[in-house]
């Protein structure tokens, strides 16, 4: 019988040759194969179980990648208990935003203790001060290691925690069993095999710099290496982003044959690797790209063939990708091996009637594929009615990997789960027996792969003098032609009429917004008092704000008079509260 | 700004390491417009995390320093980073290792 949970499947790897090797900034490498990642485990959960960790408490994890993260999760899991991986400060970042969230997450995962290293912990007081976890903040390399039994559990017992939702608002934790990891990984690797078989003894060779506390870098790299078990070649998310060029090097090198990015690491290398960082590089080995996480656009994806054909790189290897953390990762995988799929669809068809009609000159969108074998997928309108192809409505998965539910969160997990269907909060169509993603009816906006709550950016903006309070709209667009989602910020002017300032205020919003959020602006648009579409209680609708930016359609109210006031009053619940109070 | 006792005019390395910065800004983040000391990285620069994150690394590249947490606390403005570098290249402290 085949092993059952993540534990078992670690302890099987440690009877393999295979291993990970760690790169630094040098790209010096650190090897550290499965047996003996297995055996620091074994004595992280010595100490853990010594210091107090029972099975089935949760078990923060705050560390970059290294060795240390491996000790610190199968350590963890051995023990019995629920490893939460999150975020680790962003270097130069604000440490009062990092602290809210950490307490925050700390908060929603109940988390007993939190594991971390000695650079990182110095930065953690404020977080642990206020979420107070019962057996405190550890370093790891002060353990008193003892090598322990690991903890049977059962594959419907909860693994792992990972986050779906990077704001302080709202964070969501998604809890999975080991079974629907397991089911999710293998789908993943089943599907890479059946394209690409493997030879007696061979097996595929992982290459990664995305981060661990990331559902693409945990399931997609780290957890899918140990199942299957093959190599892995782990690059800190860091030195990528300063030079990309290391990615496409240890590819080359270690003759990797699957890494997975979201679409903006594309863009990245495109444009930011020189001719010279790639002397001798080749990536003929590379057999499959994944690129999901955020929305996949086909000019980046041509970008990066076109740069980087001559090294080797075959455009079957690109290979656009669907799924959430709800569905523990993957739901929709493009054909594996082929060339990955654009169509150009009627911009105004989509935009204004819901509706997806293939046109010559129309928005090119990219195809991420079909449902992963047991998977399956409909398009539903706003009451869960499944709508028939080529309809936009929301997308709704269900299959073995969808989580049972938020972690203590009730409320939230009805909200979104109904029997065995995920309301996965994006909105898309199917044409062709192929999913096409097309906005979000969430008003969450992803850049580079992680989510942001609308309200922190729009709190931002209302301080700022000249914008009128509680009156503007942050949301995510993907321009034709870009890179990927961009935020735009619909602002209204507490003045009407003159426009005299608008571009400076533009320009003092987009300042403030990045000084406190960290998030930079691609525009931001002043409107005219009244112009952001409200609900009946004078909520801005964020989604039909979306609508109307895209389908140019912002238009400022029609004047106040006796016959103007019926539509303003529709229009805007602030303007009828004003009209009011003048009578 | 207070001036870090060690940016005092005479034993000031602070200029060259302005120039430093300068450069990075402008070679790896595409920054054209002019920066002083005063200049705020988020607010007026708009450097978002992967801006800062490919600001930091390449500082350490370039100064062959490497900041720890502790060092990049309270890092508003071009002039903190100044200050921070300065201090890092008289410690010569080892540039990072990983």
């Amino acid at each position: 019988m085949r092993e059952l949970t993540i534990g078992e499947r670690l302890a099987r790897a440690a009877d393999s040759a295979g291993g990970v090797r760690f790169l630094d900034r040098e790209e010096r490498v650190e090897t550290l194969g499965y047996a003996e990642l297995h055996r620091r485990a074994l004595r992280v959960a010595g100490a853990l179980a010594d210091l107090g960790l029972q099975p089935g408490d949760r078990a923060a994890i705050i560390l970059p990648t290294s060795p240390l993260f491996y000790d610190a999760f199968f350590g963890a899991l051995l023990a019995g208990a629920i490893p939460v991986p999150l975020y680790p400060p962003v270097r130069l970042g604000r440490l009062d935003e990092f602290h809210a969230r950490t307490a925050a997450m700390l908060a929603a995962c109940g988390a007993r203790i939190v594991l971390s290293d000695r650079r990182v912990r110095r930065l953690l007081g404020q977080a642990t001060l206020r979420a107070r976890p019962p057996l405190g903040c550890v370093a790891l390399e002060g353990l008193a290691l003892r090598e322990a039994e690991p903890v049977p559990r059962s594959p419907d017992d909860i693994a792992f925690i990972q986050f779906s939702s990077g704001t302080t608002r709202d964070p969501k934790p998604v809890a999975l069993s080991h079974r629907q990891i397991l089911a999710n990984v293998r789908a993943i690797l089943g599907s890479i095999t059946r394209a690409h078989p493997l030879a007696a003894g061979e097996s595929h060779v992982g290459v990664s710099w995305l981060p661990l506390y990331h559902d693409m870098g945990l399931v997609g790299a780290v957890l899918s290496a140990v199942d299957h078990p093959g190599d892995l070649v782990l690059i800190p998310p860091e030195q990528f982003v300063a030079r990309p060029a290391i990615w496409l090097r240890a590819i080359s090198r270690h003759r990797g044959t699957i890494s997975p990015a979201p679409n903006f690491a594309y863009a990245l290398c495109a444009d930011r690797i020189r001719d010279e960082e790639l002397e001798g590089v080749d990536l003929s080995s590379w057999r499959v790209a994944l690129n999901g996480a955020e929305p996949v656009t086909p000019e980046v994806l041509r970008r990066f063939v076109d740069r980087f054909r001559p090294y080797g790189l075959r455009e079957e290897t690109l290979t656009p990708v669907y799924g959430l953390a709800e569905a523990t990762l993957a739901v929709t995988f493009s054909d594996v091996g082929g060339a990955f799929r654009q169509r150009r669809f009627d911009r105004d068809a989509l935009v204004n009637a819901d509706t997806a009609r293939p046109c010559d000159h129309g928005l090119p969108l990219v195809s991420v594929g079909r449902p992963l074998p047991g998977f399956a997928l409909r398009i539903c309108d706003a009451h869960g009615t499944a709508l028939e192809d080529g309809r936009v409505g929301r997308v709704h998965v269900r299959g073995p990997s969808i989580m049972d539910g938020y972690f203590g969160m009730c409320e939230a997990t009805r909200e979104c789960l109904a029997e065995g269907w995920l309301d996965t909060g994006d909105t898309g169509f199917v044409y062709e027996e192929e999913l096409y993603l097309f906005g979000r009816a969430k008003d969450l906006i992803v850049l580079r792969g992680r989510n942001h709550a609308p309200q922190e950016i729009e709190q931002a903006a209302d301080g700022v003098a000249g914008v009128r309070t509680g009156c503007s709209a942050a949301i995510g667009v993907v321009r034709e032609g870009a890179d990927g989602e961009a935020l735009v910020l619909l602002i209204e002017r507490s003045g009407a009429g003159d426009h005299s300032d608008d571009a400076t205020l533009a320009e003092l919003v987009g300042r403030r917004v990045s000084a406190e959020t960290g998030l930079r602006c691609e525009r931001v648009l002043v409107l005219e008092p009244g112009t952001l579409p409200r609900t009946s209680s004078g909520k801005i609708r964020r989604g039909e704000a979306r609508r109307r930016y895209l389908a140019d359609a912002l238009h400022p109210p029609a004047k106040v008079g006796p016959v103007g006031l019926a539509s303003a009053m529709l229009r805007s619940g602030v303007a009828f509260a004003l009209a009011r109070r003048a009578d | 700004m207070t001036p870090d006792p060690i940016l005092e005019p005479g034993r000031s390395p602070s200029q060259p390491i302005l120039e430093g910065v300068r450069n990075v800004l402008r070679s790896h983040l595409a920054i054209a417009q002019p920066v002083d000391a005063e200049t705020d990285l988020t607010g007026e620069l708009q450097l978002d995390s992967l801006a800062l994150l490919t600001l930091i690394v390449e500082l350490e590249n370039h100064f062959r320093i490497c900041f720890e947490p502790d060092d990049e606390q309270g890092i508003q403005t071009v002039g903190d980073l100044v200050a921070v570098i300065a201090r890092l290249l008289l410690e010569e402290r080892p540039a990072c290792a990983s």
